[in-house]
């Protein structure tokens, strides 16, 4: 059977039957590495996937001195993450999180990070969805971190929630919309911006509004839960997000 | 009795509970035939993806000739298509229409009722639930969804804004396919044991060289929550079927009719089966990079196991203790000729009954009864599909748990339940 290394060498090639056999290879290789009991198998396997993700050239110039260049394009490093996100646990989260400070391949690590849930990936997202350089790539980060939960995710979301970027606030503040408390909603009312120069942006932020009182409402929340779904009514919501209010008031009972 | 006026004709019925009031609104079945309604009584329709299926199937054969449907807009990230659409429009009815490349321009139109959307799989979701969050009424193509994490997503959105939404798995509207369900769950056949889904398969395709996407189309658009990839004419219009980021190959796209039909005879709308394991050929060379040919098992709470297979006659197989019901479009078959006269008792279950998927839609957007291909119905039926080419793709058997939504002990399984998605797009 053919190496990791040697399978991810043939990824990216200008054959692409080879390219596609490749990735079929290390899929399997992943796949059976996942089966529930074989952690050491998975330990493995991830682990060898990380060590390619920022695997590296050495070159000597003319001089006789001694460059180091990433050894693969940002494409096979994008699919090599790929496989991770399927294997990939705490041991993998510093090979990802160096791979999301390179530009071309930080979206798929970021997508391999948002599969490999624990405390370390949750970290790592943090500080991306906080200090990543770029809006997009911060909501991404947002994201991933509200799918995940977990108070790194919420403290982390509440602080994007102040971001210069309008876009990442309203990002963060559906994001605490999915894993917020109580208190998530002062952060959310903040953010509701001018609904005249921004009504799709205002309506975005009643949505989030919404989705809060169903989360507060799911965890036992009830007091909480009635409390944003009446904010919103008084603050003249469209009717689509009035009638979900109201219907949302009367599930509460 | 009449139809409120636009735009709050549909949603006084749910201003102060959950149960809805006595409608004060004419029955969509006292028109007479025949006869147009009053333009406040039509529904205003907007099209979201007019490719092949959107525009030839939909547009053209269901809602242009449909005198209770106003088109007032169309949209597609290919200028060509939607240009084309309204186009349609324009030469069936004299007027033209709203033309949009994005989805989120002709949700935000007040004027726009309901959403009958036709895009790629991996659009469905974020399309409807902006759509139910802009308070339209929606038809969604089937599969419903690219993920088990979507289908979730898309009827809690329903719930929340009491949405009607279609599922387009029109089988359910045919005579035939409710004779053999009807059939099946009254026990006409015995005890129900066996079903058996023929869907096809797919060959490997070909391979095209990364080119410039074509100048009428927004290529970043098409990916939308989708993984970058360079373009290709063989990813795109109809072949996004056989690439796993944009769909569930033949899993899907017929899993989607006859396995929704399956759970219908089974009587597992809202749950599932506890046991899926199965085996495919995957395409040696690609650029597929769905299953090819494949055998799956499910195994349901009550024993009852479903197969569904690549090879066979089209079609979906009952097999009970005393007999047997084969269903496929224009065709129904059974051990014994005669039950397919069964006269059923007023005791007996009888389902819903929908003559035109379309019509009911319509009817239910009037009604606010849930449609016979609601939401959550769509979302298990595609679920069926998913954890088939989940346990295909890992190569093992996994348990399900239909109750919670989640695989029983297998972590890496419950990781492709869902897809991350490009920013800025989530669920």
């Amino acid at each position: 059977m053919d190496s990791i290394q040697s399978l991810t060498e043939k990824l990216g090639s200008a054959d692409q039957a080879q390219d596609y056999r490749a990735y079929r290879a290390l899929w399997q290789m992943v796949a059976e590495a996942g089966t529930p009991g074989k952690e050491a198998e998975r330990s493995k396997v991830a682990h060898e996937l990380a060590l390619e993700l920022n695997a590296e050239n050495e070159t000597t110039d003319g001089e006789g001195k001694k460059h180091k260049s990433i050894k693969y394009s940002p494409a096979v490093r994008g699919r090599i993450a790929q496989l991770l996100a399927c294997v990939a646990a705490e041991s993998e989260v510093p090979a990802l999180q160096q791979a999301m400070g390179d530009f071309d391949t930080r979206e798929m690590a970021r997508w391999a990070l948002d599969r490999a849930s624990c405390q370390p990936s949750s970290v790592a997202l943090a500080t991306a969805a906080t200090d990543g350089v770029g809006p997009e790539f911060r909501v991404g980060a947002i994201n991933a971190l509200a799918r995940r939960g977990g108070t790194e995710a919420i403290a982390a979301l509440t602080k994007a929630a102040g971001d210069t970027d309008p876009e990442v606030r309203l990002a963060a503040v559906e994001g605490l919309a999915l894993i917020g408390t109580a208190e998530s909603d002062n952060a959310v009312a903040a953010v509701l911006g001018d609904r005249s120069t921004d009504p799709r942006g205002w309506r975005r932020a009643l949505k989030a509004r919404l989705r809060l009182a169903e989360t507060l409402a799911a965890a036992g929340d009830k007091d909480g839960a009635k409390k944003v779904f009446e904010a919103v009514l008084a603050c003249n919501a469209d009717e689509p997000q009035a009638v979900a209010a109201r219907l949302g008031l009367s599930k509460l009972g | 009795m009449t139809l409120l006026n636009k735009p709050n004709r549909r949603r006084f019925l749910q201003t102060s509970a959950a149960t809805l009031a006595a409608p004060t609104i004419v029955p969509a079945t006292t028109f007479a035939k025949g006869r147009r309604p009053a333009p406040s009584d039509r529904v205003v329709v907007g099209s979201i993806g007019t490719g092949d299926l959107g525009r030839r199937h939909h547009l053209q054969h269901k809602l242009l000739p449909n005198p209770r449907i106003e088109m007032a807009a169309v949209c597609d990230v290919d200028r060509n298509h939607r240009d084309m659409a309204a186009e349609d429009v324009f030469k069936a009815t004299g007027r033209r229409v709203g033309v949009y490349r994005d989805f989120r321009d002709l949700c935000d139109r007040q004027d726009i009722d309901a959403v009958l959307i036709a895009t790629p799989d991996h659009w469905h979701a974020l399309t409807a639930i902006y759509a139910m969050e802009s308070g339209k009424d929606v038809y969604c193509e089937k599969p419903l969804s690219l993920t088990i994490a979507e289908g979730q997503a898309m009827v809690k959105a329903a719930r929340r804004y009491g949405s009607i939404v279609q599922t387009g798995s029109q089988q359910r509207s045919d005579d035939r396919f409710r004779l053999a369900c009807e059939l099946v769950r009254n026990e006409k056949i015995g005890k129900l044991v066996h079903v058996d889904t023929n869907i096809g398969g797919i060959d490997g395709g070909s391979w095209q060289a990364p080119t410039t996407p074509p100048p009428e189309l927004d290529w970043n658009f098409w990916l939308g929550p989708a993984p970058y990839a360079e373009y290709a004419p063989n990813r795109v219009h109809y072949q996004f079927r056989w690439f796993s980021d944009y769909s569930g190959g033949k899993m899907t796209d017929w899993g989607a009719h006859h396995n929704d039909i399956a759970q219908w005879g089974i009587g597992a709308d809202g749950s599932g089966p506890v046991k899926v394991s199965g085996t495919a050929s995957w395409h040696e060379n690609g650029p597929h990079d769905v299953p090819g040919e494949f055998d799956v098992t499910y195994t349901y709470e009550n024993g009852v196991v479903l197969e569904c297979h690549s090879q066979g006659e089209n079609g979906i197989k009952f097999t009970g203790t005393d007999g047997w019901v084969f269903v496929s479009r224009g065709k129904i078959e059974a051990s014994d000729p005669k039950l397919l006269k069964t006269e059923f008792s007023s005791t007996d279950t009888r389902l819903y009954v929908s003559r035109d998927h379309h019509e009911n839609w319509l009817d239910c957007i009037q009604s606010r009864e849930l449609p016979i291909c609601d939401v959550e119905v769509g979302h298990r039926s595609v679920t069926i599909c998913h954890l088939g080419n989940i346990a295909m793709k890992l190569g093992r058997e996994l348990k399900w748990d239909p109750a919670a939504e989640m695989f029983v002990d297998d972590e890496q399984a419950n990781r492709l339940a869902s897809k991350p998605m490009r920013a800025p797009w989530h669920l």
